[in-house]
């Protein structure tokens, strides 16, 4: 292996996931066996860079237990931000502010770890750098929870949030059957435009779990009428009714479901508009025309930051697309993303490869027509099996004394 | 033993109560019992003779295991409270009677108060009418708010979910908050005791700075307090996180969740809404500070969350249901099993035995003194009382990536 000369800088952006932390420890390890000099990390992301504010990651991950707490913490380690660069022609002092810090620090190769926001943001830089003769190379690591970057098979951060979200959905679905009366839960998953996290509800069908009644993803338009009558049906036959509903559901008029109460005065007691939730909405809907009870719950921010019960295979891809990043930025790759490739579904085999990032649309990728059923309120077979690897056996946190252990920051400089 | 056991669950389910059915289940069957009956939806199941002979469902040492760790009540609850003996005698006929055709010797209930009620009625009437079953409850109930016993099974679990879930939240809020103001209000269950609510005291460790502010219902809430104290700490913080019982009221004893529906909060069907106290406060703020605000809602999984379960929770909640079958085995009636705290560190905890009969209805509050002065956190005395409960996992059996539970 050839021994590199540079530094490596390092950078989380956009929503957190429960193993964005994975993908940084990837690059850190990587880099350092490799043979780089320091790895820096940016504090949030490209903002803080533009600030100097930099890390050398060497003072925060002092040994190899580090490493192992590292993978283990939920939520950005670095921080992270939303934060989109110009376009190249509109504003080259910013560029030419970015490459001046990086030179500063003696950088050769910059990773970036993030959603579609920052494969755009290494397309810029690669460019920048590339018409400006400079030989930083920049390579992009994807996560998201609501794996809609299109190109990769998957997104890392996608699979833990299937198994929190699939576990506790079996979970709540056990705790309805407690009481001997009818009631609905319908439980509010994350994912306005894509039913990916939705859709991993299904996922609680097993054995022991005969899963959510219906499932309803933001790409199929939501009929309210349709939807209370399919409740009543199903109620003939059970008690406990659980409805799984992507927060993004919109009726045929293009309206979220949250909206419609927008028809009144939904006003605050500050006089703001306000929004219930999707969840909230229809759980009251059904208490007040059927009567029965109603439970609405929102999966909310644990959904990417349960690092509890992340998915084993989720953490090690999270830390392989890390550790290819940097193999390919130190083989010569930039202006790329690494993108995780299927080779089979059964059994499960999966490996890293590279994508162009001018190639990537910025277009959210949705569930196929095809992996919804015909009446919209449920995912097929093929869904099931696309997930079902993802979620596949658990890396235990670090329990002390009774809670799990993060890495945490601190000042070290 | 020579006859035949009963147990049943009633009352809100806990991340533990099937750990004390397979405690009742297990010590009865090595103890010799001839069947171990389970009633489905509590007394009020029983009274339509729905039971289920246990051993159909729980075949092997690994269903034991399973069951442990399976959330909700196994055998289905009930809300049912029996009338008073001089009431109405026919129903206790009709239980009795069931009783006796099922040759019951030892009749276990698990729940909290109103079982408690339920147990002390049965024993009475067996001894008012001569028969010979012996009646001893099982505590649980997530919120710990039962006098008499040191804690509650299915609390320290509950703790454990709140404790690791706020963290969770706390550090969710750090990695976003670059020259952004964020506040989250997380909202916790327990309407009228602070024990669940003071749990998320625990996320405070040498990785986690806690949760800002703690709001019990035990006292008085002051909003525009609370609004000064939030503004204060952003001016050296860019995150807040606020943990809030679900029934805090203010002083003139409204819940801070009717608030919301003292002005024109109406929906589409004219009707009034109520938002939870969580979305409540985070609007205000937002309304006051104009920052980014969320609000969280630990929601169901406080008592369904058994892929959190804490060990010493699971073994206890084992242990008082074993005890309460040798205690009828023994003799003992009109008794529910309570924990005894021996010693705080070590962690030492036995089990005793209590008569219903001096149990008083009364909820158990968070006592003034383990709540601050200011009225916005819990002390150092609550925190050393909830952490032994919290201890030890006991994970889930997992198969296919999900936990596994044991069904019927």
């Amino acid at each position: 292996m050839n021994k590199v000369m540079g530094n490596v800088i390092v950078g989380q952006s956009g929503g957190p996931t429960a193993v964005i932390n994975s993908s940084l420890v990837g690059v850190y390890k990587t880099a350092r066996d490799r043979g780089s000099k320091k790895v820096y990390g940016m504090l949030h992301g490209i903002q803080g860079l533009l600030e100097e504010r930099v890390v050398d990651l060497s003072k925060h991950i002092t040994n190899d237990l580090d490493i192992e707490l590292l993978k283990r913490t939920p939520s950005a380690y670095l921080g992270s931000c939303r934060f989109k660069l110009p376009e190249i022609k509109e504003d080259t002092l910013i560029y030419d502010k970015i490459f001046g810090i990086l030179d500063k620090l003696e950088i050769e190769y910059f990773f970036y770890i993030g959603g579609n926001d920052s494969m755009d943001t290494i397309k810029k830089l690669s460019d920048y750098a590339i018409l400006n003769g400079s030989k930083i190379r920049f390579m992009g690591v994807p996560k998201t929870i609501d794996n809609d970057l299109a190109a990769t098979d998957h997104t890392p951060g996608y699979g833990s949030a299937a198994k929190y979200i699939g576990s506790i959905t079996k979970e709540v679905i056990r705790d309805g059957l407690v009481y001997d009366q009818q009631n609905v839960t319908l439980l509010e998953i994350m994912g306005r435009n894509a039913g990916w996290l939705t859709g991993a509800a299904a996922l609680a069908k097993c054995e022991d779990c005969c899963g959510p009644d219906m499932i309803f993803m933001p790409e199929i338009p939501f009929d309210v009428d349709e939807f209370m009558k399919k409740v009543a049906e199903l109620h003939k036959t059970k008690k406990s009714v659980v409805v799984a509903i992507s927060e993004g559901v919109k009726v045929a008029d293009g309206r979220y479901v949250c909206e419609l109460t927008d028809n009144v005065d939904y006003v605050d007691a500050f006089g703001h508009k306000q929004l219930t939730g999707t969840a909230r909405y229809l759980s009251e809907k059904i208490s007040r025309e059927v009567g029965c009870k109603t439970r609405a719950i929102e999966f909310n921010s644990l959904q990417r930051c349960a690092s509890h019960i992340v998915s084993r295979v989720d953490i090690t891809e999270a830390y392989q697309v890390g550790g290819a990043a940097v193999k390919a930025a130190f083989e010569g790759e930039t202006g790329k993303m690494i993108i995780l490739k299927r080779l089979f579904d059964d059994p499960y085999v999966c490996i890293t490869d590279i994508y162009d990032v001018h190639k990537v649309a910025n277009v959210e990728k949705k569930v196929p027509r095809e992996w919804i059923n015909e009446s919209g309120d449920y995912v097929t077979e093929e869904f099931i099996n696309y997930v079902k690897p993802l979620i596949q056996a658990e890396l235990t946190p670090m329990m002390t004394d009774g809670l799990p252990r993060h890495l945490y920051y601190t000042d070290k400089e | 033993m020579r006859g035949n056991v009963i147990v049943g669950q009633s009352g809100g389910p806990t991340a533990v109560i099937n750990s004390s059915l397979a405690g009742v289940y297990k010590t009865a069957m090595d103890r010799g019992a001839g069947k171990v009956y389970g009633m489905l939806f509590g007394i009020q199941g029983l009274l339509d003779e729905q039971y289920v002979d246990l051993s159909d469902y729980v075949k092997n040492d690994l269903d034991i295991e399973i069951l442990k760790r399976t959330p909700s009540a196994f055998l289905g609850t009930c809300r049912f409270k029996l009338p008073a003996i001089h009431e109405n005698q026919d129903i206790y006929v009709k239980i009795f009677e069931i009783l006796n055709h099922l040759d019951i010797e030892c009749f276990i209930y698990i729940g909290g108060n109103d079982s408690m009620d339920t147990i002390k009625k049965l024993s009475d009437y067996a001894i008012l009418t001569g028969q010979t079953q012996k009646f001893v409850g099982v505590p649980k109930t997530i919120d710990n708010d039962l006098a008499l016993t040191d804690h509650t099974p299915g609390y320290g679990s509950a703790a454990k979910y709140i404790a690791t879930s706020t963290k969770e939240v706390i550090r969710d809020g750090l990695g976003f908050s670059y020259k952004k103001k964020l506040v989250t209000i997380i909202e916790i269950m327990g309407r009228n005791a602070g024990w669940l609510t003071g749990a998320s005291a625990l996320a405070k460790g040498e990785d986690c700075a806690g949760p800002d502010l703690i709001y019990l219902p035990e006292l008085a809430f002051d909003v525009d307090d609370f609004v000064v104290r939030v503004k204060r700490l952003l001016e050296k913080q860019d995150t807040v996180v606020v943990a809030i019982s679900e029934g805090i009221k203010t002083a003139d004893g409204k819940y801070v969740s009717e608030r919301s529906g003292n002005v024109d909060y109406v929906d589409a069907f004219g009707h009034k809404q109520l938002t939870g106290s969580a979305t409540y406060l985070a609007n205000l703020i937002s309304a006051e500070v104009g920052c980014k605000t969320r609000a969280v809602e630990f929601s169901t999984l406080q008592r369904s969350a058994s892929h959190l379960a804490s060990r010493v929770d699971i073994n206890e909640a084992y242990m008082v249901g074993g005890a309460a079958v040798k205690a009828a085995d023994e003799g003992d009636s009109g008794k529910m099993v309570v924990i005894d705290r021996v010693s705080d560190d070590p962690y030492q905890c036995a089990t005793g035995i209590y008569d219903v009969h001096k149990i008083a209805n009364g909820e158990k509050l968070v006592p003034r003194s383990w709540i601050n002065e200011d009225g916005t956190y819990v002390t150092e005395e609550f925190v050393d009382y909830v952490r032994p409960l919290i201890q030890g996992d006991y994970p889930s059996v997992m198969v296919g990536g999900i936990p596994r539970h044991l069904y019927r």
